[in-house]
């Protein structure tokens, strides 16, 4: 009886430090990303992520990524990706502007479409890609 | 003491007379009442021993329960130091590059680029600064673009992605954007001076454009729907957007 006591006692002593600890570590994440904000805001995204984009042909996610990511890569490859993405916005902003025929705007983003094909040739297969997407409008 | 049988000087302990050689009694009876003392004394000190590691015991996990507990409260107190913290700095750092920001908002607004425009107001927080609060009718127009731009872009590319309820919630908001584009001067009115400058409000009908543009060619609006759509009721702009996108 007296060791069933002891367990008890134990137990209650053991979940009641798991749960303050659960609680502590969330408020010590949040407490270091409030500080984290302050001293060096940056959202990055990794080339994974870029891979992954590319890989399944996800140029919406492919835009918003390289929209928001605050790191300026050099990295060949994370370069072609913002390039793949501007063409993809050009695009969609070209075939806009062309249906209102604003000439001027849609030869803007033509020339931007024209610019990113041009500095990534090997890439060419997505910017292919991209143009089917747009052969009903 | 004094031996009983002889009468000689002898101690309590010794069991023996050393003068007349005879048993001393009382130190047999001595070492039985020692040896009952020294198991009571030895009882009652494992009793207080157990008794004070059991109190130390409580009291430790009392004073770690208690630590965590006043953890947490000044985690509390800290956030909101740490977020203050966080906002100054940052606040600062605007302020530092405050020239360097204003040029290139002047830049992006000349070149009427709403995406980009949000991209860099959101990733340099000029939100947090004063300084750019006559920026705040373009920030909140680029931002709804930028909502209706990501709209298409995901219809384009995956179309068939979303359930009825799931789409009928993004018309929602997409509904929603389109108001906040086409009403901006109506939502603003308060600081008209302040937020709808000449420069600003050739950005904003520009945006207002390119959406009008957007509705037409991936939305499946007539240019006369297009044009219109901005004085139509909520729940008729909703209709007409429902309509025309599952017809698109």
């Amino acid at each position: 009886m007296k060791q069933i006591k002891v367990r008890k006692k134990f137990s209650f002593f053991t979940l009641a430090v798991l749960l303050l600890s659960l609680v502590l570590i969330s408020r010590a994440a949040s407490c270091i990303e409030d500080l984290r904000y302050g001293f060096f805001y940056s959202t990055s995204y990794s080339a994974q992520d870029y891979q992954y984009a590319l890989q399944y042909k996800e140029y919406p996610y492919l835009d918003r990524i390289c929209r928001r990511d605050t790191s300026s890569s050099s990295d060949p490859f994370i370069q072609a990706c913002h390039s793949i993405s501007d063409y993809y916005e050009a695009a969609i902003l070209y075939h806009a502007y062309d249906k209102a025929k604003n000439n001027a705007a849609a030869q803007t983003e033509l020339q931007r479409m024209k610019t990113c094909e041009a500095s990534y040739p090997d890439y060419e297969e997505y910017f292919r890609d991209i143009d089917q997407l747009f052969t009903s409008y | 003491m004094k031996c009983p049988h002889c009468g000689s000087p002898i101690r309590l302990e010794d069991k023996y007379c050393s003068y007349c050689g005879l048993p001393n009694d009382l130190a047999t009876q001595h070492q039985k009442d020692m040896n009952r003392y020294q198991k009571k004394f030895n009882q009652t000190r494992s009793e207080v021993l157990n008794s004070t590691r059991k109190t130390k015991k409580k009291l430790a996990s009392f004073l770690v329960l208690a630590v965590m507990v006043l953890l947490i409260i000044a985690s509390y107190q800290f956030e909101d130091v740490s977020w203050r913290l966080g906002r100054y700095l940052t606040t600062r750092q605007i302020q530092s590059h405050k020239t360097e920001h204003l040029a290139a908002l002047e830049t992006i607004i000349a070149d009427q680029d709403p995406l980009r425009f949000t991209n860099y107001y959101d990733r340099y927080s000029l939100y947090l600064s004063d300084d750019f609060d006559s920026y705040y009718a373009v920030k909140a127009i680029s931002s709804s673009f930028e909502n209706v731009f990501q709209y298409v872009s995901d219809r384009l590319s995956n179309p068939e992605t979303y359930d009825k309820d799931s789409e009928s919630r993004r018309l929602r908001t997409l509904a929603s954007d389109l108001n906040d584009i086409f009403q901006i001067e109506d939502a603003y009115t308060y600081h008209q001076d302040l937020y709808f400058s000449e420069e600003n409000l050739e950005y904003i009908h520009a945006v207002q454009d390119d959406t009008r543009a957007i509705l037409i060619t991936y939305l499946g609006l007539s240019e006369e729907e297009a044009d219109t759509y901005a004085n139509l009721s909520s729940s008729r702009q909703y209709d007409l957007l429902e309509r025309s996108v599952s017809a698109s």
